[in-house]
This record gives structure tokens, sequence and C-alpha cells, in this order.
């Protein structure tokens, strides 16, 4: 009997979606591994070893997490969520593997074929990010892993002692960087926003069987988003979006699958480029910012504009998750609480109500009105910057630029009144098949230029730039102006790795 | 009257310089200003220098879109084929052939600029005693964005300048009506200093064929600019020359897409901008360009808004974000080497652009991204296109929009599903001919040209070839402004 999490629900067959081969993606890939602690071990091979690296990795292989795996421990999560409303702490030792650039002729794969930007370091790649900010990884070849490890789990000591583990096990690799990471209470990120809460809905099946699939759909069959969307604000897309050998998604039809992303060299089958990026936030600086601009796009306004409500226009969201174009006058800790409400919403035209079964139970949510115009949700704002939702864009329907996150905080909670410069920020982590199409189309195309995917300034989160930075309202006047390099996040390291099929790593 | 409608980007510059200032700037604005006014037809595109609304406010928009061919890498499928992507970049940089039909209809005849493809008549030159003369073949860029480049090449192959363009190839036409001194002394200055007038304007008149018969007319006439000169074509880049990127095309698009057409929903339209062209067909369906400005307009004309083009018309050079640019040291070069040569004041539209290769090496040793730069189309990847349209911020009594059904509907061209052709609304995809996607298909090295065509025609000479005949005396048409300039040939 299959699991409730696993069952197609409603919406149909999922007969022509595709079966994805649960033995050999990685966990962190799909489904994620969504645990409380995760830590990354950068590891190098030593020169003149790579036979030892090789045995080791190879004997690792087979303790790695997999599709297969993962979904089991999700689906033990939420049953127990659930039936108690408490999320367990699970005790699994979640584990995975991704390779750099520089790891691929020392353990004996064809690097022939990868994209250009997977050859660089992240440093070199410039994505106008500061000078002069050392770099914990990434920006040197001796501070650049050829190997990177993924050490999660509900329950910190597992993790720990793991890592701990390592150097006395490691053969022909030695460990350069260990950077543990933790969730914060509420799933928010240190600037006090929850995070994580926009995840595409990934099609394919689990097994033979046509209902038995990774992504659960809960609209009604009589709604006619029922075929495209899983839940709510949760679009359907095509796997091989996000992993080689399997269908991409087709520009103007969401329901057909497109051609089959064949992978550049036979090894990257099943597999997935992923990039990793460590930015230090500075909560202090961006509270600050907020506090100082507040009167003055009080003023532009023309009402009383909050420091907390101006943080609330440069993300998109309050920061319970409350977007603001369901909710833009203030949070509303009820729709926040409902994950079939707080990502329902889009931009170009109204939502109207949907209809979803919930334990055979019809339940409609509420719809949302559309925000074209960004009289709600400012065009600068970063959800809208990152995912246009229903709007198109130049090269096509915004679910090709999709990505999987699967980051997780650094560094101890901020405390109020607490000066600037501890160490603490985000471990972002995206998953993609195509690095330039999408994770470069994020940074450099949206996130960092004033004029796409729709114009009216910069992302002002997270976004760089060589020149001042600025967001405008739906009429073209300047609401706020932000320096070219932000001062609250700032990157620290980072790389371009690539997530293997197992077998490719119990091979080698 | 004042003058209203200004030079692209607002650039005085090339008029402040001339003599004929004053004219130059009255007849861009009647060039303009004429194009816009034409296509007023008291429904929702409106013409700002008479506003029918001065009251209700309207918002500068901008559309944003990328300036690499979208069609060329929809047709190699280079988002998942590993060979797509470079053949998508060398394919750009092929010059294509191009000709020249002329329509005749009962509403005016006009003089349609079309990619030369099998089949289609080859432009004439005409003899000084006013016979038909020899064919000619000028070239255009398949680079249809409105964004177009040139790459420059020193002795040894190395590249030493890449050059980007946006500016129409009217403004230039325009000027040269006017002061073609000038024309001359800007293309010395930005191109190359030894050209010279004979290089610009056509030293003879140029026919082409009336469609459906064996009877050419003058469509260029001797003396006037020749927008596929070498300098602008196999030497440089000054303008563009693909036959749809016209400042008269992004006019008509943007008053076209003001049609709603209720059989296409509003959320398919919004989200996939390619239904909403498929059906209207109002240009390019395989672009970045044309179906994102078409659903820009058209959802603002489904809320009853009223739009039109911001002064100054213009399509326009963004962001240029070449931040990975990296020499052969792998050292950052961006700021040495991108040089912006004509915008606006604050660079908020940026006309024309070049890259150039600093001191001590070339733009080939270099790397954009991680990748050895090879191709101009790497840059052309990295910059974000825009033009500006103004959205009335209220409907305005007495404007009401126009509907129709759909005039057509794409399909997908088998082997490369996101390339489509658009066919008869009742036609079956399935029995579209393989050929047909062939019409729209990229100009290879292995595609057939119009020297091998009139060779083959040599071998079987044809009774209808020994009929052809010249009109001297009819003047030459206007220019089509259709965006999609190969339908209904």
């Amino acid at each position: 009997m299959l699991h409730p999490d696993s069952i197609l629900g409603t919406g149909g067959d999922a007969s022509g979606e595709p079966l994805l081969a649960v033995d050999e993606i990685q966990g962190n890939v799909l489904p994620g591994f969504g645990a409380n602690f995760m830590t990354f071990v950068g590891l190098k091979i030593v020169p003149g070893a790579e036979d030892g690296a090789r045995r080791w990795l190879r004997e690792l292989a087979p303790c790695l997490t997999t599709l297969r795996q993962m979904t089991g421990v999700r689906e033990v999560r939420r049953a127990v969520a659930r039936a108690t409303g408490v999320r367990p702490q699970m005790p699994d030792l979640l584990l995975n593997i991704v390779l750099a650039h520089s790891a691929l002729a020392a353990l004996g794969l064809d690097a022939g074929g990868v994209e250009p930007i997977f050859t660089r370091s992240m440093r070199e790649a410039n994505f106008h990010d500061p000078e002069g900010v050392e770099w914990q990884l990434g920006d040197t070849p001796e501070k650049s892993p050829d190997v990177l490890l993924i050490v999660g789990s509900d329950v910190e000591t597992i993790v720990t002692d793991f890592v701990a583990s390592l150097p006395g096990r490691l053969d022909g690799l030695r460990a350069v960087y260990v950077e543990p990471g933790a969730l914060l209470g509420g799933d928010i990120e240190h600037f006090g926003f929850r995070d994580g809460i926009s995840q595409p809905g990934v099609r394919g099946r689990l097994s033979e069987r046509p209902d038995h699939v990774l992504t659960r759909r809960y609209f009604d069959s009589g709604d006619p988003r029922a075929t495209t969307y899983a839940r709510p604000g949760q679009p359907l897309v095509w796997p091989g979006q996000f992993i080689f050998g399997y269908p991409v998604q087709v520009e103007d039809d969401p329901e057909m699958p497109g051609l089959v992303a064949e992978p550049p060299a036979p090894w990257m089958r099943n597999g997935s480029y992923m990039v990793y990026r460590r930015l230090n936030q500075n909560v202090a600086a961006f509270r600050r910012f907020a506090a100082e601009h507040a009167p003055a796009v009080s003023q532009k306004l023309g009402r009383a504009v909050s420091a907390e409500e101006l943080q609330a226009l440069i993300v998109g969201r309050w920061p319970d998750g409350t977007p603001l174009v369901r909710s833009p006058e203030r949070p509303d800790p009820a729709m926040a609480d409902d994950d079939d409400a707080v990502n329902f919403f889009s931009y170009a035209d109204d939502e109207p109500d949907a209809r979803i079964v919930v334990d055979g139970t019809s339940v409609t949510i509420p719809g949302a009105p559309a925000d074209d115009a960004a009289s709600r949700c400012p065009h600068f704002a970063h959800i809208r910057k990152v995912n246009l939702r229903d709007k198109g864009t130049d090269k096509g329907s915004p679910l090709l630029f999709r990505l999987l996150r699967r980051g997780i905080p650094f560094g101890p909670p901020f405390a109020e009144g607490e000066a600037d410069g501890i160490g603490r920020g985000l471990l972002f982590v995206s998953y993609q098949r195509n690095l330039e199409l999408q994770f470069m189309t994020h940074v450099e195309t949206w996130m960092n230029a004033p004029d796409a995917p729709e114009g009216f300034g910069h992302d002002l989160v997270v976004g760089q730039s060589a020149t001042p930075r600025f967001g405008d309202l739906h009429n073209g006047e300047r609401l706020l102006d932000a320096p070219a390099a932000t001062t609250w996040i700032v990157p620290t390291g980072g790389g371009f790795f690539f997530s293997p099929a197992v077998s490719v790593l119990r091979e080698l | 009257m004042a003058v209203f409608y200004l030079p692209p980007a607002g650039f005085d510059r090339d008029f402040a310089q001339s003599a004929q200032a004053a004219d130059l700037r009255t007849n861009w604005d009647e060039f303009i200003g004429g194009g816009i006014a034409d296509r007023d037809d008291g429904a929702l595109f409106y013409d700002a220098k008479s506003d029918p609304a001065p009251g209700v406010t309207a918002d500068r928009v901008p559309i944003p879109w990328n300036g690499f061919p979208r069609s060329l890498s929809m047709f190699f499928n280079a988002a998942t084929s590993p060979t797509g992507a470079r053949d998508a970049l060398r394919v750009a940089e092929i010059l294509r052939p191009v000709t020249a039909v002329i329509i005749a209809s009962p509403q005016g005849d006009v003089t349609r600029f079309v990619s030369w493809t099998p089949g289609l008549p080859t432009l004439r030159a005409v003899n000084a005693d006013g016979t038909l003369g020899v064919p000619i073949v000028p070239m255009h860029r398949q680079q249809d964005e409105y964004c177009e480049w040139h790459v420059d090449r020193d002795s040894n192959g190395g590249i030493r300048r890449i050059s980007f363009t946006a500016e129409g190839p009217e403004y230039w036409r325009e000027m040269a009506s006017v002061d073609p001194d000038l024309v001359v002394k800007l293309y010395q200055e930005l191109i190359d200093p030894s050209v010279v007038k004979a290089d610009l304007f056509w030293q003879h008149h140029v026919a082409a064929r009336v469609r459906g018969t064996n009877t050419f007319r003058i469509a260029m006439r001797k003396d006037s600019y020749n927008p596929y000169n070498k300098w602008n074509t196999t030497h440089g880049v000054m303008h563009l020359t693909h036959p749809a990127n016209t400042l008269g095309a992004e006019i008509n698009l943007a008053a076209d897409a003001t049609v709603v057409f209720p059989s296409i929903p509003p959320q398919p339209a919004s989200t996939f901008p390619r239904r909403l062209i498929c059906c209207a067909e109002f240009g390019g369906v395989n672009r970045s360009s044309d179906p994102l400005i078409g659903a820009g307009v058209n959802g603002a004309a489904r809320a009853g808004k009223m739009v039109t083009l911001a002064n100054p018309v213009g399509l326009y050079m963004g962001t240029i974000d070449i931040g990975t640019l990296r020499g052969p040291q792998n050292q950052p070069i961006v700021q040495e080497a991108l040089k912006i040569v004509r915008a606006s004041a604050n660079n908020e539209m940026i006309l024309r652009a070049e890259v150039v290769a600093p001191q001590g090496f070339t733009l080939d040793q270099c790397s954009l991204g991680g990748a050895r730069l090879a191709f101009g189309g790497q840059i052309a990847q990295k910059i974000t296109m825009r033009l500006f349209g103004l959205v009335k911020t209220a409907p305005v009594p007495g404007r009401a929009g126009t509907t129709d059904t759909c005039g057509a509907k794409c399909c997908a061209k088998p082997q490369a599903p996101d390339f489509r052709i658009t066919v008869a609304p009742n036609q079956n995809c399935a029995q579209v001919p393989a050929g047909d996607f062939d019409v729209e298909a990229p100009f290879t090295e292995n595609s057939p040209t119009p020297e091998t065509a009139m060779q083959e025609e040599a071998a079987v000479p044809s009774a209808a070839a020994e009929k052809e005949s010249l009109d001297v005396l009819a003047a030459p048409p206007p220019i089509s402004r259709q965006r999609n300039p190969l339908k209904g040939l």
C-alpha cells in the first residue's frame, strides 16, 4: 500500500509522467533533505592519491541517501506530523556527495560537454560581489573543494559525530572546509522572514504504478488547475528542468512533456548541477537601512510606512510569509499558517478560489487578486524578481527558470541590539539542469539588473551591481535608492558542483 | 508646430552638427508622428502628440527582452542539445541574402523587404538605359531581436572589436534624405575613416518584382541611401538590417497587439505570450521580443487601457551585463572593454555599444562566463533590450478596444518542439509538410543561395523569365512595416 503523500491524490492520471530513477537520484536533489541540520564538508583530492580518493568515495557510495530513501523519510515525517501536530526528529543520517569540475579528471569522469561556467570558480564568475572580502571557500584553488559532502539529520549529534569521524577515515582526500548549517525556529532566515515557501512541484513517478508520484496533487479534479498545479501556488514542472535524462518543460504548454534532456556525457544522466553560495547576512545593516529610509518612503507614498513594512516591500512578503499580493496592509497569521493559502497568488491575472481535497474532504481556498501593475507587491521585490509566477518573460514561461532550493541558515540567530559583524547567513543551495539558463538568469539577468524581468529596479535583498541600485514604483518614480553592493548580504564563498547518480560514485 | 517626437534615445548630437538641424528634427517628428497617427484608429492605440485624454495620466512601462535571437536557440534546441547552443551562436553571424517584393493592392502599394528563400526573385539593378540589369543580392544579419552586431577581426583572425546596434534603419534613411553628407561623416567617425559617399548610396536604381507578375518596378532610387551597404553588413554595423527590425514594425506591433482575442483567456495569454501571438500573428512567434511586447500591450488592452509608445520612440539596449568578461590572465576587463557609444544621457537607452579588446590581446583570448569568447552572440546573450510603452492609468470614455477571432495557430517543428510556425486555424499540424518549417528556418552554410538558384534556373530557361519587364515610371512604393515580413508571400 502506498503512503498518502506519494499517491497522486486528485488531478487524474500520471501515467504520462516519467519513471524517476529512485535509486540513482541523490536525495537532496529530490525531494530534498529538509533536515534540521546540514553540514557541508569540502574535500580536496590529494595529488598522487587519486586511487585512494576514488576508493573512498566508492565505498561511501552505498551509504548515500537516494530519492527512494528520502521519500521514505519524508513520508514518516509527514505522517507523524499529521497525527501528532509535531514535526518528528528523524534520527537518520542523510548523506550526499557532489563533485566540482576539478575532481572529474582525477576521478576518471569525462569533462567534455559540461557547461563552461561549471569549469570556473564562483569568484571568477564575478557576480559583482564586493571586492576585498575574504571568502571561506571558492576563491583560490586551495580553498576550492573538489568534493563536497552534504551531511544532514534532524538530530545534531548524528551530523557532528559523522563529521568528527571523517579526518581519520579519509583516504586520498583532505578536508579544507567544514560549515555547519541549522534551521532557525519557524523556518525563517536571519532577517526574520519565513523562507523556502515557494518550491516547484516536480512531476514524475516513483514506481510503475500510474498514481505513485513524487509530488502529491491536491486540486479537486474539477478545478482547471488540477493538471498543472500540485497545490495552490505550486506549479508542476517536468523533471528534465532539474535532472538530465528526463523531459523538459515546453515553453507554452505546461502539460506536454518536452524533449528529453540528454546528458552531455553518459555519467551525467540522473544528475543535476548544484550551486553552493555562502551568503553572510548583516541583520543590523538591513534593519538600519529600512529604518533610515522608511520616512522618505512614507513621504513618497503619502502614508506612514514602518520600517517593518519597508522590509516587506523589499522582500514581497511579511516576515511570517504572508504575501503582499494577498495582504498588502498587514501580516495575516491565519493565512501564513495555511500552506494552501500562503503561496496562492499570481501577478498577471486574478486567481479564482481553489477547490482542493484534503483527507478526502473538499476545501475552498479563497482566491487572490492580480497585481500586474505592482500596486501591492513592487516589481523590484525579491520574490517577484526571481519568480514571475503567471507572468511570461522574454525567454518563455517562468517555469523554465525554476530552481530546486535546498539552502539552510548558518550562525546564531540575531539578538536585538547586537552589533554588526557576527558570522551568520544563508548557505544557498540550488539544483538545476542548466546553470546558465536557470541560476545565471536569476542572478545576472534578474537580481543584479534593474531592467528585467519586468524592470523598475534591482533585487535589493540579494542583487549586487556595479552601479547604485534602486527600486521604482509602477509609474517609474524612484521609491528607494541603495548602494551598489549590499552591505546586508555579502557573498563569502561558493562554487559550482554536480550531483551525479549514485551508481557513478559506486563504480568509480 | 513644435517638434514633438524626438530622435531615438533623445540623442540629438547627430542632428545638432548639421546645418540643416531644424529640417532633420522636423522630418523625424513627421516620420514617427505620421507612422503613429496612421495607426490611431480611435480604439486603444493612440498618438501622444494629439493625446485624446491628456487628463488621464499614463505610466511609462518598460518591456525587456534578451538580445540574442531566440529563434536560433529554439531551432537548434539550445536548451537541451549539447551542441545546439554553439550552433545557434555560429549561425547567428552568417549573413543572409535579402530581397524585396512589391505588393500591389487597392489600399496602396508597398515594398516588402524579406529574407531571400528559394522561389523568391532577387533584386535587379536598372541599367542606365532604363532596362532591367543584373541580379543583385544584398545581405542582412539574421539577428531578429532588434539587436544586431558585427565582429571586427585583425589580419590574424583575432577579434578586435564587437559592435552592437539597436538603431532602426529608418533613422539613417531619413537622415540621408535630408543631409546625406552627415550620414557619410557619421559612418567615417563610427565605422571606418575610409568610407566614401558612393559606398553608402545606390549608384543605380534598384528594381523589385511585383508579386504575382513578371513586372519589375523601382524599389530604391539611384542616389538614395542603401541600408545594406558594405559598411553596414560585411564590413561593419551601423544600424539594424533584418527586415523585421524596423521602427515601423515596432509601431505596428504595438498597435496590432491592442486587439483582444476572446478565445485566448487571460491566464494563458499572460503566462504563455506565444499563445497570443500564434493566434494574432502580429510578429515572429519564435522571438523573445514580439510575443512579450504583444502580451504586455494586450494585457493593458484587456483592461480597456489605451497604449502607445513612449517618446522618444525607439528600441534600446538596457543592461549589458558582461561582468564575467576576463582577459587572458583571468583579469576582469569589462571596465576597459565596454564602450557605450551612442545613448541617452543616463545610458538608460543605449543605441550603440562596443566591446573593444584592450591593448595587448584580442577578445578571442578572453572568456565570458567561463567560456572562451568566440562569437558576438555570447555578449548579445547578456544584453537586455527594451522599449518603453505608455499605458493610461484608467480607461478613457469613448476609446474602446476591438476584438477579433484567431487568424492562425502554431504548429511545432517535430524535431524542435519549441520552434513554431503559424498555419491556418483549421490546419492539422500533423499534416504540415516538413518543408513549411524550412521557410522560417535560419540560413546556414548549407542553405541554397540565390546564386545556386539562378544557376539551376539558367539550366532550364523558362518562358516566364523572357517576358520580364520594367516599369520605370511608377514611383517606389513605401516600405512595409509588417513585423512578420514573410507572411503572405
